[in-house]
């Protein structure tokens, strides 16, 4: 049972490395982004404002992220 | 006479996958020849066709089923994840052309896998280690690819076409490695994977668009609009964090 355990841990903990790795904040920053254009899109009926704000969105995490790193060397 | 048409959104998929494969598996090839020269050839072989099987029988088992999803979830689930994956690549490869991240530098990895397997002591003639470090750098490494080609593959119906294309690029580095003989450490990787970045970003965007009910103008048209406008970020991007950045502060 705890061997079942530990391998679906390890599995988890590949899981989740794989997908946030070392940049937290992209994966953050996407989830928001989903959660948002879902509710401007689907529940405001604003399609045009979500197509928008889902490339401005893209556009301003990745420079967050970038400027972050930057700054990290710096 | 034929007529062919190539939607823009094959074209973009097919350069999109085979680009991801092509750099990830001249990452795994590194390691491969690294275990094969150190450890022998017998034991990496086998262990580089166990993982590309167990790669195979991933997108065999998630394939058909990811094409069962209902579209729209599909979408948003297929977009989101290719949002992440763009971004990140994105990310490392801008960092890296203006110099505040080391370059992949494949005749590095390769002296230090060669250095670390040395340490390990001496081999026998059915190397488990051998085994086990070919079937990680190859599983690892192609984990992405088979992401990539599950994602972009179902939601575009495309699923034979990013399978296909893998293959090739699979087929084509792994011909250039056995007649070069060595890692590649000639292939521009950044180029690559910025052009990977930009094109599953560009999918992403697309994807999660459609999914949540936006309609794009120019329907599969749209996409190489995405590619420009996110070729011209990261170009902007690069000029800007290039500026003063001095060579020795570059991050390992």
């Amino acid at each position: 049972m705890s061997g079942l355990l530990r391998w679906i841990k390890g599995v988890w903990r590949f899981i989740v490395d794989f997908f946030v790795g070392d940049t937290p904040e992209l994966f953050h920053a996407t989830v928001g982004i989903l959660v948002l254009i879902w509710f401007i899109s689907r529940v405001c009926r604003l399609h045009t404002l979500a197509a928008v704000l889902l490339v401005a969105g893209v556009l301003i995490a990745l420079t967050i992220s970038l400027v972050r790193a930057a700054k990290r060397v710096r | 006479m034929i007529a062919v048409s190539i939607h823009s959104s094959d074209a973009v998929l097919v350069a999109a996958v085979f680009l991801a494969c092509a750099v990830e598996m001249v990452e795994a090839l590194t390691i491969v020849l690294a275990v094969g020269r150190t450890r022998g050839w017998r034991s990496a072989f086998e262990g580089t066709v166990c993982a590309l099987v167990a790669l195979a029988l991933l997108v065999a088992v998630f394939g058909p089923a990811l094409v069962r999803f209902p579209l729209d979830w599909l979408r948003v689930f297929v977009g989101g994840v290719l949002l992440v994956f763009g971004a990140q690549w994105l990310r490392k490869a801008i960092l890296r052309a203006a110099g505040l991240k080391a370059p992949h530098d494949e005749d590095e990895i390769f002296a230090e896998t060669v250095a670390e397997l040395d340490e390990l002591g001496a081999r026998t003639d059915r190397d488990r280690l051998a085994f086990v470090m070919a079937f990680k750098g190859v599983f690892l490494e192609g984990v992405e690819v088979v992401v990539t080609v599950l994602t972009l593959g179902a939601s575009s119906h495309r699923l034979g076409l990013a399978t296909l294309s893998a293959l090739v690029a699979l087929v084509l580095v792994a011909l250039v490695g056995l007649i070069v003989g060595r890692q590649l450490s000639g292939v521009p990787e950044n180029a690559m994977k910025m052009a990977v970045g930009v094109m599953l970003l560009s999918y992403g965007t697309f994807w999660t668009g459609e999914g949540l009910g936006v309609r794009w103008p120019g329907a599969d048209a749209m996409l190489l609009g995405f590619v420009a406008l996110y070729a011209l970020f990261a170009f902007g991007a690069i000029r800007v964090l290039r500026h003063g950045v001095p060579a020795h502060e570059a991050v390992s």
